[in-house]
Order: structure tokens, then C-alpha cells, then sequence
């Protein structure tokens, strides 16, 4: 991910959080659209899970271009996905959701370049989160 | 500016990290756990990251309770691989005991257990026998990796394409995770310039992206500039991998490269040694820049390389005085210790010889009979050779012969086997070295009249006994077969008279001869037969049992049997591979890039002619060289490459004369003719061919070059001959053949559609295109637009699976339909049968991601919105039941 990358998302993730409600809400709708299954992995009301969600979004926006505070971030929340019964190629399914969340919130402000840099840096995030933690358990 | 690089040692010098993979490696590993496969063979080109990614899979299976077992295949002999595992005294001369051993260690835990093989195409036979039979009967799992191309051991050759064993391609990573890959390799953010110079070149190659950081770190170009990464000076200017390797290991400290160069030719090494050799600094320094691969096995800690590539760029600088020197050394710290076995004792005496270091003759010679018959011909050929200089005698020196025959070094087999020839004590003994010495000639020089000439030669001793006459005589009439004359091959033969032994098969040569005069079917049953029942020691000269697949692939490619031709020929390419026979190798490869030819796999069949053609040139085959030349002329005009096309019959024309199968020069001729636009010129080529091929009694080649006429648009003159030819020749091929011109020539929709049915049902999908690709044209022009578009469908279907083929009857065809690759289409026949992505990639073992990707470009090309629509472009629904 590139220095520009980052500024970008941290850029757009700040424009977003002003409709924080409606990102969280559109990021679910987008989730469970994709992979119904997955909704049997969440509480029944979910106004504290989008809280979490938009928490844990902030945070790791936050930390993105220093890698060791975004590991010390990452590493803990993919070990704990884990246990939830979360599986890596539903990794695939959330960078999508939130891609298309970021969209419809950001509206005429999304572009092809912020597109292409937050996939960039989802991958990076979902890398640092995957990293061992299916395998060897250790990063 | 400060320039610091405090991140580099922590993230980029130490493991590098697993990326964009875990997906794929969760698929494998679930799939293994849960037995859904017996085995997983992960292929891929070098330094994709097949060997991580087993390593990452096997130690997730461990966290899931499965027992992992790390077998070391390098190339030993005899259970080398596996010698760490049994239990001390196992007689390793035993392979039953060996396997007993083996069975008990593996089966010794209370759960599941896997074996984990890098490198699967260098385990040993012994090895991979039991190894198979273990995972056949469920008793353990197996991971593998191989080399893209390498062929595997025997043993699981039959077992890789088979639902239990799944073969994994890992494929190139993406560009998104290599830019991934290079921000947790460095620690930090890189610049979009820096980032593409190192990601262009490497090309998903985690190796090469590694090798590429490393140098780049190394000599400043890459530096971390207040926490981001940046270009500061030339990265290597060079896409080649090798170079950048070479450049860096010119940097290493001359105790490092002493300790390099020790682990290129010995390793692996103990670790005692190299510190003793080199220096504890040194073995750190190679350890810090990421170069050393440490293995502890009981209470030996060993060295090796991290990566085989690093290995043969330094054994390939490593000038050859210094290199036997550092043998020397090895020797002297190694003596001490006795080997344990029979393999040890030859590699030690290998050993001894590459450093220069006197050995007796007789231990040479007792060490070399003993590797030629365990089929080690490698090591029997190296064992002997020195023999030979001291002590010609002719048996040494037949033993020597053989084995570079059977290696491809002709020039080492003439000399060693004229030294025999010219020793022997009976005449009986003259006519045996003279018949393998006759196929040395054959196929070193291409010359078979000289190796008739030898024959005949030898034929005029007057003491020879009737036995030996009709073995001479015999191989005279086989090397007709390669003077262009398979008639009178076939009467010069007799084989019944001479060979009673093998009465209902024949001779390879006779089989051969018989399939090229126009009798395939019969020379496929005698093939079969005379491998059931002939027993090889009767037959002349060096004939394997592997020699009649040879006769039977090709007789069975001539009857029009393709994927049964298909089949023995792979069968038959793996075995010579696994004994390093070259001949086999050729004529295997040779026969699946034909069979791919007429099957319509043009890329397959381009693929086995490069191969062929390499094998040739290594082997110094010359005129034999041709038959793969010809191959590749057609393979590349039939892809659209012109230049390579060009290029493939301009080395033809250069190539010396072969009058094997002869006339079939005249198809890549026509066919290079075409490709140059010279339509008029590929006609009387072929025609002049076809011509030949009849006078001359190659009835099959003249039933195909007459086909491709009509096919260049002229049936006519194509009927009569092709009529003619089907009366004649055997097999299903020649008859629809004549249909297909019959229905050019007729302008016949319902023909042109049944020819076009019966060349699918054959396997030659090219050919069926074509034919279905005219139906259609015909259908139209009588207004019956229904059949017109759902042959139409059908022709860009099978055109679809011809791996980009194109020839002018399909030409109209092509510019409606951009063909859909392999992957693309299995892909997509999933998704039309309802399956979900996740599913196809659980079947397909392919990342989630890697799935919809191949899916949005089959719907691209495809020209539609989504999988509601897949079944209709795929043409399943007119066609319902016959394609899935």
C-alpha cells in the first residue's frame, strides 16, 4: 500500500464516519446479501455490533501506516474471528461489503482510485489479520 | 535526510511472511483433515511458494492433531528419503522390511498422519512404491509439491489425476498481494514507483520479489526514508532470475562464499562442518541475508540452502579445479565415518570421483554392475566410464554402452560398444553388441542405411550361428522401417518365421511398419498382445517392455483412438522419465504432441514438440529431430504464432534427412506455407506430400495430408484419394476423414454435422469444429437458422477447448466468440450447474477470490450480466445431458 494509498483512506474514512449509522447498516446489508449464512454468526439486534464495527474500523484506520501498532491491532481481532467460526475466504465477502458500503455512503466522493486504494489496504488489514492464524497459529 | 533501517532486520530478513494464500491453505488443509482426499500435490512453477505453502498446511494440520512426517526427497537412492525415520538396524537392502519399518512408523500415533514430500518428483522409487501403497490404502495422507513439468515417481503418476489425489496448481500471486506481500516484507509503506519497479519484474514470483528486495536492500537501492520505502538508486537492471541471484552472492564475504560453495556441491551439511570450514561469522552472515535452511533430525543439526536455485547458480559459476577441491576437503572430514548402506557406498565412490580421488577398478566395476541393475543408469553410467580406460574388456564395455544409450549419450555408447565389438570372444557375442550398436547409430547420426551397413557387416561372418542370422537380419528389416519403407520393412522382417517366441505380437519395428502401411488396429492388438506375453529377454538389442507402448500409442493415434493413445503415451513419458531413458522421453513426448495435434490441444501439443525438441538437442539426436520440428511447425501455425512458425520450419529445412514417416514434412510445410499467406504454395505441398506418402506406402500420413488439402479448400481432389485410402487402411480416423471431404465436396449439412459428431466422439476437437463450424454455414444458407446456430454454439465449444487454435474453416467462427480458457470454462460449467463460488473452490482448490475473478471474465467474454445466464452462452440447455 502506498504512502498516498493511505492518506487516501484515512481521507474518505473521515468523510464516511460523518454518516457513521448508515455506513455500519449498509455494511451489513451488503454482508448478509452476499453470504446469508453468515448472519447466523451475529446477534439478533445489532446496534451494539455496528457500534463495534465502527470502533474497531476507526482504530484500525488509525493505525494503518504504522504496521507494528495495525499488527498489535489485527493480530488479537483474527485470532478472536477464529474462534467466532469465521473462515479465510469470508475475508473475500467483508472487503467486498465494505467497498460497497463506502460507496453508497460516500456517493459522488467514491472514485476508482479510493476504491483501488482501499482494497489495497482491506487486504493488508485482512493479511495481517489471516496471518497464521489458520495455520501455524503464530505470526 | 536520515536514512534508517531499523524496520528491514525485523520484517524483511527474517521469515518471509505468508501471503495470499490463506485461503487456499485453509482449503487444503480442511480437505486433508477431513479426509475428503487422500492427498494433495501442490504444482506450480519455481519459487511460487508451493514449498511454504506446505510448510504453512502442515503446521496447521498439526494444531488440528494430525501427525506430520517430513520425508527428505533429494534425489537418493534406495529409501534415502525416508532413512531418518526408520528405526535404527532396519535392513534398507529390504524393501520389504523397509516398508514393514515404514508402515509401523507412520501408523504409530493414534490419530491421523500425514507425509509431507518436497519435491516429490526427485523421491526415489523405493520410496515412492511404498509410500503410494500406504496412501492407496488409506493409512496415511500425503502433501507433495512438484515442479510444473517435472514428472512425477511412478508409483503416484497413475494416482495424481485420480479424485483421491487432488493436484493443487498454486498459481502466481496477484498484484494486489504482492504489493501486500512487499508492505509486511519491509515493515512499512512503499512508494507506488519503488513498489512497481520490484512487483513488475517478479510477477507473482515470491522468490524472485524476495531475491529482487533482498539485492535491493543490500546495495542500498531500496532504503526506508522516515518510514516509507524508497527507490534510491538502480535496482538490478535484469528480469531474469538468475542474474539477480548471481549479483547477489558476488557481495558475500570470502567466508561466506567458501561456505556457499561447500553446501552448492555437498549439502546438506552438518553444521559442525561448515562452522569448521568457514567460520561462525560466515554461517551467520548466510543465515542473516536469509540464505540458509537449518534442519535438526534427532541430535544432527544439517545446512542446507534455502532455495534449490540458489544451489545450481553457484554449482554453475563454480569452476571446476576449486570445485574439486572443496570435494577433497569433504572427503577427508567425511572418510571417517563408514556409510551405512549400499546407496551411501555409491555415492561415496561418486564422491571420490568428481573430486578427483583414486578408486579401484574393482570396487568401480562391482559398484557400477550393482547400479545398472538397480536401474540406475546415471550412476552406473558415471561408475563405469572410468573402468573403462583402464580395463576395455567387452563386457565392461557393452555394460558401459548401454547405459549412455540409455542415457542419450550416443558418442560415449558407439565408442564403448565398438571397444566391445572388437574384444568379443564369439561371434554369437559380436551380433548382440552389433544389434544395440546399430540403434546407437540409428539414433545418434540419424543414419540408418549406416546402421544396416553395420548389420549387413557383421551378417558376412561365416561363423555365425542361424540364431544370431535371423537376430541380424531381423534388425536390418526394422531399420527399414526408419529408411522410409515400411512395405519392405515389413517383408524383410518375417518375424513369425524368426520370432515364434512372439507370434501373435511382432517386433516394435514390424508393429510400427505395420500401422504406417494402413493395418493400425492390427498393430494395436499385437502390440498389446506381445507386451502380455513377450518375454523381453528374446527380443534384440535393448527392446523394453516400454518399446511396444511406443508402437501401440502411435497405432492407436493412427486408428483414431486418441485419449486411449493419449494414455499410453503419458503412462510411457513418466516411465522414461523416472528411469531418464532419453529415447523414451523423445518418442513419448513426440506421440503426445501428436496425439495433441489431431485431438485439437494445440498449446499441449506445441508444449510436448518444445519438449521433444529439447530432449533432441541435449541428446544430440539429429535427424530424428525432425519428427518434433514438424510437430511444432504445425502446433505453432494451428496457434497463429507466425514467427514461431517460421522459425520451427526454417529448422526443419536445416535439419538432416530422416525418412521416417517422411511425408509428413509436407504437412508442417503446408502449413507454414498457409501461415505465410502463400495458400496456393500450402496446396502443392500437400498435395506433392499426400503423392509421396502413397508411393512410398505411408497409407495413414497420406490419408491426413489429404484431409488437410480439403480442408485449405479442395476436397475434391482429396475424395478419390481418401475413397481409395479407407478401403484400405483400418480404424475409424480414415473413414470419417473421407466423410468430412465427402461432405465438403457435397456442400452436405447433415454430413458436414455428422462427420463433425463423429471427430468429437474420436477425441479431435479441431476437426470436429471445423466440421461443425461448415454445418452450420450450410444449415444457414438453406434457412434453417435454428440448426444453423445451435451447430454454431457447438463449433465455438469445441473451439473454445482447442487452447486457442485457429485454422481457416474456423475462421469465421473465431471473430464471434473469444474462447474461454480451461479454468475459465470449468469454472463456469460449475457455476452453470448452480454450484456457489465457495463450492467451486472448495472442488477446484482455488482461493474464493481467485473463483470470481476467473467467473467476471467469463462473463466478459461471454458477453452476459451474471450466472442466470451461464448456461444458455455455454450452450448447456440445447445440448442438455451430453455436457456435463
Amino acid at each position: 500500500v502506498t504512502p498516498d494509498e493511505l492518506r487516501r483512506v484515512q481521507r474518505t474514512f473521515e468523510l464516511a464516519a460523518a454518516d457513521a449509522d448508515r455506513l455500519a447498516t449498509a455494511f451489513y446489508d451488503h454482508l448478509w446479501g452476499l453470504a446469508p449464512e453468515v448472519r447466523a454468526m451475529f446477534p439478533d439486534d445489532m446496534a451494539a455490533q455496528r457500534q463495534k464495527l465502527l470502533d474497531e474500523l476507526a482504530a484500525i484506520v488509525a493505525a494503518v501506516s504504522d504496521l507494528d501498532a495495525l499488527v498489535a491491532r489485527t493480530a488479537p481481532l483474527g485470532a478472536r474471528h477464529v474462534e467466532y467460526g469465521v473462515e479465510p475466504d469470508h475475508y473475500e465477502l467483508v472487503g467486498e461489503a465494505l467497498v460497497a458500503a463506502l460507496a453508497d455512503v460516500l456517493g459522488v466522493r467514491w472514485d476508482d482510485e479510493t476504491e483501488s486504494a482501499w482494497r489495497d489496504a482491506y487486504d493488508l488489514v485482512a493479511e495481517t489479520m489471516l496471518r497464521a492464524s489458520y495455520t501455524s497459529g503464530q505470526g | 535526510m536520515d536514512t534508517t533501517t531499523t524496520h528491514a532486520p525485523a520484517h524483511g530478513l527474517g521469515e518471509w511472511p505468508f501471503v495470499g494464500r490463506a485461503d487456499l491453505a485453509h482449503r487444503v488443509l480442511t480437505a486433508l483433515a477431513s479426509r475428503r482426499v487422500d492427498g494433495v500435490v501442490l504444482r506450480g512453477p519455481m519459487g511460487v511458494g508451493k514449498t511454504r505453502l506446505a510448510t504453512e498446511v502442515a503446521a496447521g494440520l498439526g494444531g488440528r492433531d494430525v501427525t506430520v512426517h517430513r520425508v527428505l526427497a533429494a534425489g537418493g537412492g534406495a529409501f534415502a528419503a525416508v532413512a531418518h525415520l526408520l528405526p535404527a538396524g532396519t535392513d534398507t537392502a529390504d524393501p520389504l522390511a523397509v516398508a514393514a519399518a515404514l508402515a509401523e512408523v507412520l501408523g504409530a500415533g493414534t490419530g491421523q498422519a500425514v507425509v509431507v514430500v518436497d519435491d516429490l518428483p526427485s523421491l526415489d522409487p523405493a520410496t515412492a512404491g511404498a509410500l503410494a501403497a500406504m496412501v492407496v490404502g488409506g493409512r496415511v495422507g500425503l502433501l507433495a509439491t512438484a515442479r510444473d513439468g517435472e514428472r512425477l515417481p511412478d508409483a503416484f503418476a497413475g494416482l495424481a489425476g485420480s479424485e483421491r489425489i487432488a493436484t493443487v496448481g498454486v498459481e502466481p500471486l496477484d498484484e494486489r498481494s504482492s504489493a501486500t506481500l512487499l508492505h509486511l516484507a519491509l515493515g512499512g509503506p512503499v512508494d507506488g514507483a519503488a513498489a512497481a519497479a520490484l512487483t513488475g519484474p517478479a510477477a507473482g514470483n515470491p522468490l524472485f520479489l524476495r531475491e529482487l528486495v533482498l539485492a535491493a536492500v543490500e546495495d542500498g537501492a531500496l532504503a526506508d526514508s522516515g518510514g516509507v520505502w524508497l527507490l534510491q538508486g538502480d535496482l538490478p537492471r535484469t528480469t531474469r532470475l538468475r542474474e539477480v541471484v548471481e549479483s547477489r552472492l558476488r557481495t558475500l564475504s570470502e567466508g561466506a562464499t567458501a561456505a556457499i560453495e561447500l553446501l552448492a556441491l555437498c549439502q546438506p551439511v552438518a553444521l559442525e562442518e561448515l562452522e569448521a570450514e568457514a567460520g561462525l561469522a560466515a554461517v551467520e552472515e548466510l543465515e542473516a541475508r536469509g540464505l540458509l535452511h537449518v534442519e535438526v533430525v534427532g541430535r544432527r543439526t544439517t545446512v542446507s540452502l534455502d532455495h534449490p536455485f540458489h544451489a545450481e547458480a553457484v554449482r554453475l559459476a563454480l569452476p571446476t579445479l576449486r570445485a574439486r577441491s572443496i570435494l577433497r576437503r569433504h572427503l577427508e572430514r567425511i572418510e571417517a565415518v563408514e556409510p551405512a548402506d549400499e546407496l551411501g557406498r555409491r555415492q561415496r565412490i561418486r564422491l571420490r570421483l568428481d573430486a578427483g580421488v583414486a578408486v579401484e577398478p574393482a570396487e568401480l566395476l562391482d559398484a557400477g554392475q550393482r547400479a545398472f541393475a538397480d536401474g540406475d543408469l546415471e550412476a552406473a553410467a558415471a561408475l563405469l566410464g572410468p573402468v573403462l580406460e583402464d580395463d576395455p574388456s567387452w563386457g565392461v564395455a557393452l555394460l558401459a554402452g548401454q547405459a549412455a544409450f540409455e542415457l542419450g549419450d550416443f558418442a560415449a555408447a558407439d565408442a564403448a560398444l565398438g571397444a566391445a565389438m572388437a574384444q568379443a570372444p564369439t561371434p554369437a557375442d559380436r551380433a548382440t553388441i552389433a544389434v544395440t550398436r546399430s540403434q546407437v547409430l540409428l539414433w545418434g547420426s540419424g543414419s540408418a542405411e549406416a546402421a544396416i551397413a553395420l548389420l549387413e557387416g557383421t551378417l558376412a561372418d561365416d561363423d555365425l550361428g542361424d540364431e544370431q542370422r535371423a537376430l541380424l537380419s531381423s534388425e536390418v528389416g526394422s531399420h527399414l522401417v526408419f529408411v522410409g519403407e515400411p512395405e519392405a520393412a515389413l517383408e524383410r522382417l518375417d518375424w513369425e518365421r524368426r520370432w515364434p517366441q512372439v507370434a501373435d505380437g511382432g517386433t516394435p519395428a514390424f508393429l510400427t511398419a505395420l500401422a504406417l502401411a494402413g493395418r493400425p488396429v492390427e498393430a494395436a492388438e499385437r502390440a498389446r498382445a506381445a507386451a502380455a506375453s513377450a518375454p523381453t529377454d528374446v527380443l534384440p538389442g535393448l527392446v523394453a517392455r516400454e518399446t511396444y507402448d511406443v508402437s501401440l500409442a502411435f497405432a492407436l493415434a493412427e486408428a483414431g483412438l486418441l485419449d486411449e493413445a493419449h494414455a499410453v503415451a503419458t503412462a510411457g513419458h513418466e516411465q522414461g522419465a523416472a528411469e531418464r531413458r532419453t529415447l523414451a522421453q523423445y518418442w513419448f513426448a513426440l506421440l503426445l504432441g501428436r496425439t495433441d495435434l489431431l485431438r485439437g490441444h494445440a498449446a499441449d501439443a506445441q508444449q510436448w514438440f518444445v519438449r521433444a525438441r529439447a530432449i533432441a538437442t541435449d541428446a544430440g539426436l539429429g535427424a530424428p529431430s525432425r519428427s518434433a520440428l514438424v510437430g511444432l511447425t504445425v502446433a505453432t501455425a494451428l496457434l497463429g504464432e507466425p514467427g514461431a512458425t517460421a522459425a520451427a520450419a526454417a529448422e526443419l529445412a536445416a535439419a538432416p534427412p530422416f525418412a521416417f514417416i517422411g511425408p509428413e514434412t509436407g504437412i508442417a510445410e503446408g502449413w507454414a506455407r498457409l501461415v505465410a499467406g502463400d495458400l496456393a504454395g500450402a496446396r502443392a505441398v500437400l498435395r506433392a506430400a499426400a503423392d509421396d506418402a502413397e508411393r512410398t506406402g505411408h497409407r495413414t500420413t497420406a490419408a491426413w495430408l489429404w484431409l488437410d488439402l480439403a480442408r485449405l479448400g479442395e476436397p475434391a481432389d482429396a475424395v478419390p484419394r481418401l475413397d481409395a485410402l479407407a478401403e484400405v487402411v483400418q480404424g475409424e480416423l480414415v473413414e470419417v476423414r473421407r466423410d468430412h471431404a465427402r461432405a465438403l465436396v457435397a456442400r452436405d449439412a447433415a454430413g458436414l454435422q455428422q462427420a463433425g459428431d463423429r471427430f468429437e466422439a474420436l477425441g479431435a476437437r479441431l476437426l470436429a469444429a471445423e466440421a461443425l463450424t461448415g454445418a452450420a454455414d450450410r444449415h444457414r444458407a438453406e434457412g434453417d437458422q435454428r440448426a444453423a446456430s445451435a451447430a454454431a454454439v457447438r463449433a465455438a465449444d469445441l473451439l473454445a477447448r482447442c487452447q486457442g487454435a485457429r485454422t481457416p474453416a474456423v475462421a469465421a467462427a473465431t471473430d464471434a466468440v473469444v474462447p474461454l480458457t480451461d479454468r475459465e470454462r470449468e469454472v463456469a460449467l460449475l457455476a452453470a450447474r448452480g454450484l456457489q463460488s465457495r463450492a467451486i473452490a472448495d472442488q477446484l482448490f482455488l482461493s474464493f477470490r481467485t473463483v470470481n475473478n476467473h467467473l467476471q471474465r467469463a462473463y466478459e467474454k461471454l458477453g452476459i450480466n451474471g450466472r442466470a445466464e451461464l448456461a444458455g452462452a455455454l450452450g448447456l440447455d440445447q445440448r442438455a445431458g451430453s455436457a456435463a
